[in-house]
């Protein structure tokens, strides 16, 4: 039946008011999506006091709530307790923000502005809110858009990095007394810049010349440079450090310039012969492409940097109350950090516990300009996620020792001076790592062939293994290493991963207590024929995380039903099964009388018996079938209720039965892991069984 | 280059690139990973509802794909359902239900937006019981809780 709340909220989009009202009427499960769609459609039309006070009604007791523009004024208003707000916002009235900031307590924001240039309208209310604890900006600008063209203007007055760091370093002013975590990413800082602008003079004379003449003239000159066939000079070109030229013009965006910057960007040999090539600031290298060859005045002034804005915003003008005031932050997750703070002093960021770093490039003259620096003022990091981009370990050896967790996702592979991550990390002993993660590198191989002497500590470990040899690799790995893990989590991509991992060999095998699978819906198929090695190898297991479709075969799997019976019965998954799941559900209980399958046989091979069959452990002698062991599971991508995957009555109770220990069940995605007849059954024969959606 | 799809009762369906790319999911498939003669595995969509997916697909497959205003803009959307898509949709409910839980697995936009856009319509103009009454669905609120949001929502019936 139509229940599941993510295609109700895409046919709410469809209704009227009235429509949403008797829709929110129907059923429990309707009237959770349907009535806030309501309420929604309802304070649109603010013409009706008694709306405003039906609405007041609706959300007085809400504590965190999705706005839009025009929610604004009735959620100052009518909803004081709001403690986190999260909003997307593409335009927005200072006016409402500044009165939505002085009526609410709020502690938590998630600000979204995909799609939207930062402005001081939406940002400057909030330097009068002083009590935010958790902070968090993304999408300041198209992170796929990396440049600006400012036209007519002093581009260091308007360059949009300037004022969005201005009005950044106010914000985090404000709430640098309660700041606990800041989260800012995708800010479109740390990519490549240019500005280009065009003279007054060169605006006027474009102004006067006839169209028709221009296009003449561009037509009799096109061999001409581009400074002379466009109206546009470029001003700049900036980069952060370390980024190397790309080999085409990354500005292909730009939409009249676009010939004058590419133009340019094929003399860039020539503009370093020339000169014509210097570092602004002290921050940010440059390549100065005047018109005519000549420097223009404003490039030799510093441009505000990143760093310096953050460093100021923590710093205030005490540093010592300034450290005082950045004591609180715990955690920060930063896409744009690329300068070099060089004076070193002031903050020390005492409490700061993990960092992520996303998208950054740090390596300067081949060293690293900030993470050692940061490690360095913060002498209590704990956690450090690297992800996505190129950064300097060089120097990190001495601020590595503390490190009890390092994550390293997505593409980290370009390390200065010349030294691979693998390298790295084999060579440094990280006395305090337990927990590590490599996830989506390339060289993996390296580090199972040398494994480093610190990962004998590790009791959590994250892998790799999207190909079939990087699971021969995992395979060597924990052959050889790793002996005390507890925890053991693999990724891969959709369709990765067809090699079965046999825990037999491996070291850890009797200490794993927590064991996060391939999440491969495809995989069940090949880790069903040795499931029971899989898991009976692995007597300390205790919790396992699978996929909804793994989940769908765990009971095949405790049965030794071959896979294709249960395909068969998916396909014949029609009312009459859902009726019989209702007759289990009414007639059966834990232990209760009904045990022995009738009709059902016919199209499934249930077993007779509600007991599960011994585990063949074939090594190991301690290997005590731990999948009857379990205490918890967690079901990952549910998406329907009721879908193919859906577990029913006979299933759930084979798992449960054959898990008596089983304490809790956890599932995320949209959907329900069971049948309605299932839940219900659980619900009446297991009411100690913890099952919880975990977003 | 034809793509194959593989369904959850692992029936096959080869299907042109450009077709099987009106599904975002598939298409950011094809593009992690790269092109690949294996069969693109979708162990939440049978064959049956796949085979409906990708008749929506053939016949849409020249349609200008939507902006990002278009699709997220309430306020744009309206209610209309091409003639095409109206007789495409006239199938019982629960393949009805299947071929909407399709469209949100695969993420085919257009798709979601017509079974959403039919299953609205149904709803429409219909009281509460009558809405039961054509979707199958159990009232599970007791009378007083039914009595109680009847009154909180009365004001809502007179506009």
């Amino acid at each position: 039946t139509f229940t599941s709340p993510v295609i109700l909220a895409h046919v709410a989009e469809y209704l009227g008011t009235q429509d949403l009202f008797k829709a929110a009427t129907v059923c429990r499960a309707w009237h959770e999506v349907f009535l806030q769609y309501a309420y929604r459609d309802a304070i649109y039309m603010r013409s009706n006091k008694q709306e405003f006070a039906a609405f007041g009604q609706y959300v007085r007791h809400l504590k965190t709530f999705t706005v839009s523009e025009g929610d604004l004024d009735l959620i100052g208003c009518r909803c004081p307790n709001i403690q986190t707000l999260k909003m997307e916002i593409e335009q927005v009235s200072p006016d409402a923000m500044r009165r939505l900031w002085q009526r609410l307590s709020l502690r938590g924001l998630d600000l979204s502005l995909l799609g939207t240039r930062l402005s001081q309208l939406v940002l400057a209310p909030l330097t009068s809110s002083s009590r935010l604890t958790t902070l968090s900006l993304s999408g300041l600008y198209k992170y796929t858009q990396p440049s600006y063209a400012h036209r007519g203007r002093d581009p260091h007055l308007n360059s949009p990095s300037k004022w969005s760091s201005h009005l950044l370093l106010r914000v985090l002013r404000a709430c640098a007394s309660t700041l606990v975590q800041l989260r800012l990413e995708r800010m479109c800082i740390g990519e490549y810049t240019v500005e280009v602008y065009r003279t007054k003079k060169q605006q006027q004379q474009t102004q006067q010349q006839p169209q028709q003449q221009r296009q003449q003239q561009q037509h009799q000159q096109p061999s001409s440079s581009a400074t002379e066939s466009s109206p546009y000079k470029v001003h700049y070109i900036s980069a952060p450090r370390g980024l190397p030229w790309p080999e085409k013009s990354p500005w292909w965006r730009l939409p009249s310039s676009q010939s004058a910057i590419n133009k340019i960007w094929n003399r860039k040999d020539a503009i370093h012969q020339h000169g014509e090539y210097r570092t602004i600031g002290e921050n940010r290298w440059a390549v100065v492409a005047d018109v005519q060859g000549r420097e223009t005045p404003d490039c030799s002034r510093p441009r505000p940097t990143n760093q310096a804005w953050l460093r100021e915003t923590l710093t205030d003008e005490s540093p010592e109350e300034a450290a005082l005031k950045a004591a609180q932050l715990q955690s920060v997750t930063c896409s744009f950090l690329n300068d070099h703070d060089d004076d070193g002093q002031g903050v020390v960021w005492e409490k700061l516990r993990e960092v992520h770093l996303k998208d950054v490039v740090e390596v300067w003259q081949n060293r690293s300009v900030l993470l050692a620096p940061l490690l360095q003022r913060s002498p209590n990091v704990q956690s450090l996620r690297l992800e996505s981009s190129i950064y300097g370990l060089d120097n990190l050896q001495d601020h590595c020792q503390r490190l009890k967790s390092f994550f390293v996702d997505g593409g980290v592979n370009c390390l200065y001076p010349g030294a691979s991550l693998g390298s790295f990390l084999i060579s440094h002993p990280l006395p305090d790592i337990r927990s590590f993660s490599y996830v989506n590198v390339d060289n993996a191989t390296f580090i199972t062939q040398h494994p480093p002497q610190w990962m004998e500590r590790l009791e959590e470990l994250t892998w790799w293994v999207p190909r079939d040899y990087q699971q021969k690799s995992l395979q060597v790995l924990l052959a050889s290493s790793c002996p005390r893990l507890l925890k053991l989590s693999l990724v891969s991509l959709p369709w990765g991963g067809c090699h079965t991992p046999d825990p037999r060999r491996w070291r850890c095998r009797s200490t794993l207590e927590e064991w996060e699978g391939v999440v491969v819906p495809g995989w069940s198929t090949y880790i069903a024929a040795t499931v029971h090695e899989v898991y009976g190898a692995m007597p300390r297991l205790r919790r396992i995380r699978i996929s909804q479709h793994q989940f769908r075969f765990f009971y095949a799997w405790l049965y030794g039903i071959h896979l294709n019976e249960i395909a068969k019965d998916s396909k014949t998954v029609d009312d009459a099964d859902e009726d019989e799941d209702d007759k289990d559900c009414q007639q059966t209980s834990l232990g209760g009388a009904k045990d022995t399958p009738s009709s059902e046989t016919t199209r499934i091979a249930v077993p007779a018996t509600a007991t599960p069959p011994p585990l063949q452990i074939t090594e190991g002698e301690e290997g005590n079938a731990s999948v009857y062991q379990l205490l918890q599971i967690k079901v990952v991508e549910v998406v329907a209720e009721k879908y193919q995957c859906a577990i029913r009555v006979r299933e759930l109770r084979g798992i449960v039965q054959a898990m008596p220990n089983l304490e809790a069940l956890f599932y995320t995605g949209s959907g329900s892991p069971f049948t309605k007849a299932a839940w219900e059954w659980v619900r009446r024969a297991r009411p100690d069984l913890r099952i919880e959606h975990q977003p | 280059m034809p793509i194959t799809l593989l369904s959850l009762d692992d029936v096959q369906f080869k299907v042109d690139k450009e077709v099987a790319e009106r599904s975002i999911l598939i298409k950011n498939m094809i593009e992690d990973v790269g092109e690949s003669d294996a069969p693109i595995p979708l162990p939440n969509v049978s064959s049956s509802v796949l085979k409906k997916v990708i008749e929506y697909c053939e016949h849409h497959r020249n349609d200008p794909v939507q902006t990002q205003d278009e699709t997220d803009d309430p306020r744009k959307r309206s209610n209309d359902i091409e003639e095409w898509d109206m007789k495409f949709m006239m199938v019982d409910q629960e393949m009805l239900f299947e071929i909407i839980l399709a469209a949100n697995y695969l993420d085919i936009k257009p798709l979601l937006d017509v079974g959403c856009k039919t299953v609205a319509n149904i709803i429409k103009g219909k009281t509460p019981e009558e809405i039961r009454k054509v979707f199958n669905i159990v009232n599970d609120f007791t009378p007083e809780e039914e009595a109680q949001i009847k009154k909180e929502n009365e004001w809502a019936e007179d506009r």
